[in-house]
């Protein structure tokens, strides 16, 4: 038995699966000073916000946008 | 000799060409189409803070969400899709990050050698200040990975920090532990040979982890191995391939199978002949 392609197979199936997840079905509500009932963002959406420091999370456990208007060019760390 | 499969007769004709490999891939990272894709990840460890980034670092994003106390599906799925099939072939040929530590190595200096313990460093820069402190303490800590991480210093701040002298603006420096950490980076990359791969990357750790696992292997006769030492010798990472050819330090340059005896192959998990050595699979 070749253990090897059958743990690298799980291992794919199970990236597949999580891209799949991701791309397709992931989406949280993200706060903002315009929008106080939380914008259902896509995980897509969201990674392209984190690249720029633009979501905070709140003591409260919620995700807060961290600028009203233009985004900012880039992540400030 | 051990007749060479066809697929090691590739890796051996393309080996001499590695760094042009490199920079055909760094052309990818470099967004040269100015497309800016920051909702999807790279593979490779290249800031998303710099103006010449086609996609988000997998690294910074983790972090990011971690601080979030989300799970990024995208980061992570991505990340088992290319180490399930590559391992750090990634490393080794792929990341523009390794192939500016390799063009640094061509500089004719003494060289220190790094011990192999200190590649356990990886995993501490992993949990530590990829997943743990981001948890706990949020994007806003000193040791939040990309507060201390070299890539972010070289492509974000020190670019910024050029052009605003040209520019005759006032410059915004980094703070100090950043600029001691780009200062050392530079100075580590010149007297040794892949210092941050070998002793903090966290994403080199990833898929150094996988390299037990992915379809791409390396396969390792005992039967043929006179144990030269060549592989050794070969190996400018201080990695003993004789020993553990799919060890987690390994970051598959491929340079060991150009071993006299070709006891040492590239092969795949599909491949017939798939058995490693008992050696080598009782060590990895």
């Amino acid at each position: 038995m070749n253990t090897r392609l059958i743990t690298a197979t799980v291992v794919l199936g199970l990236g597949i699966a999580m891209l799949l997840y991701g791309f397709g079905l992931h989406v949280t509500p993200v706060y903002s000073k315009d929008n106080d009932k939380g914008l259902a963002t896509a995980e897509s959406a969201l990674i392209k916000e984190v690249s720029i420091g633009g979501v905070e999370r709140k003591p409260d456990g919620t995700l807060h946008k961290t600028y009203t208007g233009a985004p900012p060019k880039a992540c400030p760390t | 000799m051990v007749k060479k499969s066809k697929f090691q007769q590739f890796i051996l004709k393309l080996l001499p060409h590695r760094l042009w490999v490199q920079v055909a891939f760094l052309i990818v990272w470099l967004d040269p189409l100015a497309m800016r894709m920051h909702n999807m990840c790279s593979p490779v460890f290249h800031c998303y803070a710099c103006p010449l980034a086609t996609f988000a670092c997998p690294i910074g994003v983790i972090a990011q969400f971690s601080a979030l106390h989300m799970i990024p599906f995208i980061a992570i799925g991505l990340l088992l899709v290319v180490a399930g099939t590559f391992g750090t072939i990634i490393c080794g040929w792929v990341c523009p990050f390794g192939l500016l530590q390799d063009l640094a190595a061509k500089v004719p200096t003494p060289r220190v050698k790094i011990p192999r313990v200190l590649g356990y460093m990886r995993y501490v820069v992993l949990f530590g200040a990829v997943i743990l402190v981001p948890y706990f303490f949020g994007e806003r800590h000193a040791l939040f990975i990309c507060k201390i991480c070299p890539a972010g210093g070289l492509e974000k701040a020190v670019p910024d920090m050029v052009t605003a002298a040209a520019q005759g603006n006032e410059i915004v420096w980094p703070n100090a532990i950043k600029l001691s950490i780009i200062g050392a980076f530079l100075v580590a990359i010149f007297v040794t040979i892949r210092p941050w791969c070998r002793v903090l990357c966290p994403l080199g750790v990833i898929f150094g982890f996988f390299n037990k696992f992915s379809l791409f292997s390396m396969k390792l006769s005992d039967h043929d191995c006179t144990k030269c030492g060549r592989c050794r010798t070969l190996c400018e990472y201080g990695v003993e391939p004789d020993k553990t050819p799919n060890g987690d330090n390994c970051l598959r340059c491929l340079e060991c199978t150009k071993c006299g005896p070709g006891a040492l192959q590239a092969g795949t998990a599909f491949d017939k002949t798939t058995e490693d050595s008992k050696d080598a699979k009782s060590q990895d």
